[in-house]
């Protein structure tokens, strides 16, 4: 009987913890893809290069910051543990790519649904202390966005060649390793903004003046 | 003293905050084998399955308890009359599908989820017209909210395998591809605003009552169209010709 309830006080016990604030702070490792997991994340890339990350993340059924974290060689891709200063810092930089420059915003809904939506850049609107940062596009008339800045874990920019065409996406991730947004400068097949690839590669730098979220 | 492993809703993701909290409560539910554990749990169903009569196991943890409901109404009659259902579902930290069902019945109805009803439903989306202007709402996690404006999301003749696609503006537009087989509930939502105007919405729930899409006719407090309006009291109409999901009433006492 007593192991019971200590069963159970340390399944409350580690859901406490799980839950609590510190928890939720926890830093990427967890979703660091294993060798195992990468092996799996290379095959998927190599069946289907140049493919959305949601799309590798749905069909392996795994976070899609895990899938990120451990893309193939072939694939360039930076992650970065986030605090709230960073999430403004990136998106700081995700504005530079211009208000008037087109991109695809995309969402997975619990991973298992997708929506690509064809916008301009949502540009970060002045600061205030609600622990939002809200984004709007075409001078507030496109999407209106709000991102809560202590949910967001890490960001990952990430190049993924196909045959013919290359996806570039700056990627935010929940405590999950689910994703927020995912803001597309191209995916190959469509068609794309040279002005979003040109700031890509500004916001890919940026990341990297961060150190790596995985080794 | 049995040796029963507890089944087991406690150790289903929607009751829990994360993937993290997942593992480690089944980690210890797997440790409980005694029938003090099972009796814990099977009292933790019988309260998950008490929040409202009529509705199927499954769908009742995402449907409103009674005082849940109360905590929504009172949202929606003091604090911010018309909002967008995702703003009552972060500042009272519910799943969207509780706020959903957590009005009246008459400013929401819903129906159970299943792929057949998923197309019904939106083939009369489809109705609203496809350059009627509409606003495509996503809520990530229920934390992040995103508004898009869009023309109405039309069922593709055609769906990639395991999806069921919805473009607007002739493929120029959104392109959204839904899991049928994830879609749990669909309410529609009719609330006031104070100045006679209306948020009404269409809305998809997932198996955790999170919001998967949203469609809203119009929003609160803005100008309304009047051809998606006229929409929207179309879908409403089919929901309210099928058996609801969550009862409204009961709540109601």
């Amino acid at each position: 009987m007593y192991k019971t309830y200590n069963n159970y006080a340390v399944s409350l016990f580690l859901l406490a913890t799980a839950l609590s604030p510190a928890a939720l702070a926890q830093p990427t490792a967890t979703y660091c893809a294993t060798d195992v997991q990468k092996l799996k994340i290379a095959e998927a890339v190599n069946a289907r290069e140049g493919a959305p990350t949601v799309i590798y993340a749905r069909n392996l059924e795994m976070p899609e910051q895990t899938v990120v974290s451990g893309l193939p060689d072939t694939v360039r891709a930076y992650g970065v543990d986030m605090t709230p200063e960073r999430v403004k810092e990136i998106w700081a930089s995700v504005d530079e790519w211009g208000g008037e420059t087109f991109t695809h915003v995309i969402f997975t809904m619990g991973g298992d649904h997708v929506a690509d939506f064809p916008s301009l850049v949502p540009v970060m609107q002045p600061l205030d202390d609600s622990g939002f940062i809200d984004i709007y596009a075409d001078e507030g008339r496109g999407v209106h966005g709000h991102v809560l800045l202590e949910r967001v874990n890490a960001v990952y920019a990430a190049e993924l060649h196909g045959r013919d065409a290359v996806t570039r996406m700056v990627s935010l991730y929940n405590k999950d390793g689910g994703l927020i947004v995912g803001m597309y400068a191209s995916i190959a097949g469509k068609e794309f903004d040279q002005r979003a690839v040109d700031g890509f590669e500004n916001t890919f730098a940026k990341l990297q003046e961060y150190p790596a979220a995985c080794e | 003293m049995s040796n029963v492993t507890p089944q087991r809703p406690l150790c289903a993701p929607q009751y829990l905050a994360g993937a993290a909290a997942f593992a480690l409560v089944c980690a210890g539910c797997s440790q409980a084998p005694v029938d003090e554990a099972q009796s814990a749990v099977e009292a933790e169903i019988e309260a998950l399955n008490a929040d409202v009569s009529g509705a199927p196991a499954g769908v009742k943890s995402l449907c409103a308890t009674a005082d849940e409901a109360a905590l929504v109404r009172k949202f929606y009659t003091e604090t911010r009359p018309g909002a967008p259902l995702p703003i009552p579902g972060r500042k009272l930290d519910l799943p969207e599908s509780k706020i959903a069902s957590g009005l009246s019945a008459d400013l929401a109805i819903g129906i159970d989820g299943s792929p057949e009803r998923l197309a019904d439903v939106w083939r009369t989306i489809d109705d609203w017209g496809a350059d009627t202007p509409v606003r495509v709402v996503v809520s990530i996690d229920g934390w992040h909210p995103f508004d898009f404006p869009s023309k109405v999301p039309v069922t593709q003749a055609k769906h990639n395998p395991g999806f069921y696609d919805v473009y607007a503006d002739n493929g120029d537009g959104v392109h959204i591809h839904i899991n049928p087989d994830d879609v749990n509930l669909i309410y529609a939502a009719n609330v006031p605003a104070p100045d006679g105007t209306a948020g009404r919405s269409v809305n998809l729930y997932d198996s955790d009552g999170r919001l998967i899409i949203g469609v809203y006719a119009s929003s609160g407090g803005k100008p309304e169209n009047a051809d998606a309006v006229a929409g929207f009291n179309g879908t409403w109409a089919l929901l309210a010709s099928l058996p609801r999901a969550c009862e409204a009433e009961s709540i109601e006492g």
